[in-house]
């Protein structure tokens, strides 16, 4: 298995986009059939910069994602999954369009405000929600936003570093505030167990292993097609073992690898079904703790339509794990509130 | 990540007026909360905890159900549920040398920044108009958050929504 990557790599490098393509959708036989016609010295310098690849990108597999990696890369995944989406958020008030300018005046406490309105009012409300369920989690200390999300698909998500929206879409099935702090919770459970960081590990080690073994042939002078002097170019912002991607001099093509091509396996394949699980667990753990009724979570599960549903376990076997973490917490169930959320109903008019 | 000790555990009322339970251990998440000697709010405080500290949960009270009978190192009292969390608090980390700072100095490292960073918006710029748009809005909410969402009106919607935290 190792020794077919290693080849694939090197018969990638001379002959270009077809094969890049083909190791790009994981066809490796592909990536060998179409580079056969490569030379001898490329492909023992292929080989060379596999070597060199495995010393410095197989450690990044299992590596701990540091918070400020965690933070820059989710902020450009929660961009990213907003623009897909081809939604705004659901906010009055959003005067400044010019980025830089709006990013400059966040620097001065209170400069950005959005004002009074029923809009922005349920974002707080949401803010206010969220953060006191992951006070609960196990990261109760990084920075959590919650947001609404103007779109009919039913659906929430979240991205690394504290990152939670919700649809208006699926703010209009929940009937009490209950239900709404399973979503989130939920949400922050897919962020307090790391779940979307172990596929950004797996994006982050393809694009080293194409820049690394690409910087190598790069270095031995070999012609390559430009989807590989590009990823070469990247290769020296791995070669210290950590990746700042805030650093001054981070190309912006390489964090936009490593954000679309998370974003794109996001999308395709959705989390684990062990992940989904866990945050249903988080679900009604937090839910428990901060004194609402976790059967309200189950509620809302059931009444979603399947299509916002595809990527998660069927319901019957979600239903029966939550039944049991719901018994398990029976002595901390106290009287289990689901209270009204009158803010809601600017999204149900 | 075994965080939680005992499978669906049946709750019972017990000689002692707990509700009782196979020992399990939580955490404490709430700065300088009170261990009490006796389940009422009144009672003597026998010492303050910190976020983080593990204790040995022995079940909630009988009658004061928001009161749970804990063991913190080697000092047995009553505690809030809502200064109760199943999860410990995570490491966090600076580097990825797997060397962790605790969650309580997360907050003064910096790394827990409060704004899309550099990366986020250098990623917003080269995607062009609609993700510079997309990036506007969330450093609009990340500001309405922390504006609106403060532990102070974070406690006052507790209270008014019946919460556990609401009632201290």
């Amino acid at each position: 298995m190792k020794k077919l990557a290693l080849f694939t790599a090197a018969f990638a490098l001379s002959t270009g986009c077809t094969t890049m393509n083909a190791i790009m959708r994981g066809d490796a036989q592909g990536a060998i059939r179409s580079g056969i016609q490569a030379g001898g010295e490329v492909a023992v310098s292929g080989v060379e910069g596999k070597k060199e690849s495995d010393r410095v990108c197989l450690p990044m597999q299992n590596q701990i994602i540091p918070l400020g990696e965690e933070r820059a890369i989710g902020g450009a995944i929660a961009v990213g999954l907003t623009e897909k989406n081809k939604a705004h958020f659901f906010i009055d008030g959003n005067t400044e369009k010019n980025l830089a300018a709006l990013a400059d005046a966040q620097k001065t406490p209170g400069k950005v405000k959005l004002p009074d309105s029923d809009r922005n009012n349920l974002n707080a409300y949401l803010g206010k929600v969220g953060r006191n369920l992951a006070s609960y989690s196990s990261r109760p200390e990084i920075v959590w936003t919650f947001g609404v999300l103007d779109s009919p698909t039913v659906n929430a998500f979240s991205a690394p570093g504290g990152y939670v929206f919700v649809t208006t879409g699926l703010l209009k099935l929940i009937d009490n505030e209950a239900q709404l702090a399973g979503v989130l919770g939920h949400e922050i459970g897919h962020i307090a167990g790391r779940h979307a960081l172990k596929s950004y590990s797996q994006v982050k080690y393809k694009q080293c292993d194409l820049a690394t073994v690409g910087g190598y042939m790069l270095n031995k002078g070999l012609d390559m097609a430009p989807e590989f002097r590009r990823a070469a170019a990247y290769a020296k912002y791995f070669s210290g073992g950590n990746l700042d991607l805030d650093s001054n001099d981070m190309a912006a093509g390489l964090i936009a690898s490593l954000a679309d091509g998370f974003i794109d396996d996001f999308i395709s394949k959705g989390l684990s079904a062990p992940d989904e699980f866990e945050a249903d667990k988080f679900a009604i753990e937090l839910s428990t703790f901060a004194g609402y009724d976790a059967g309200e979570y189950e509620k809302l599960l059931s009444k979603l339509p399947a299509s916002a549903d595809s990527h998660h376990p069927a319901m019957g076997e979600r239903s029966k794990k939550i039944a049991a973490v719901r018994a398990d917490l029976a002595p901390f169930a106290g009287k289990g509130v689901k209270p009204e959320a009158a803010e809601l109903k600017v999204v149900k008019k | 990540m075994k965080r939680i000790v005992g499978w669906a555990t049946v709750a019972a009322l017990g000689t002692s007026g707990l509700a009782l339970g196979a020992d399990r251990q939580l955490f404490i998440k709430s700065k300088d909360t009170k261990l009490l000697k006796d389940p009422n709010l009144t009672a003597k405080v026998v010492t303050t905890l910190q976020p983080g500290t593990e204790v040995t949960w022995k079940g909630a009270d009988a009658k004061e159900k928001s009161l749970h009978k804990v063991v913190a190192g080697g000092k047995e009292g009553f505690v809030l549920q809502a200064n109760l969390t199943p999860n410990k608090p995570a490491d966090e980390f600076l580097k990825g040398d797997g060397k962790p700072i605790s969650a309580q100095a997360v907050a003064s490292s910096g790394a827990a920044t409060k704004a899309l960073t550099p990366a986020a918006i250098k990623y917003a710029d080269a995607k062009g108009p609609s993700a510079n748009e997309a990036a506007c809005e969330i450093i609009y909410l990340e500001e309405h958050n922390n504006n609106a969402a403060t532990p102070e009106a974070i406690a006052a919607h507790q209270k008014a929504a019946g919460l556990t935290g609401g009632g201290k």
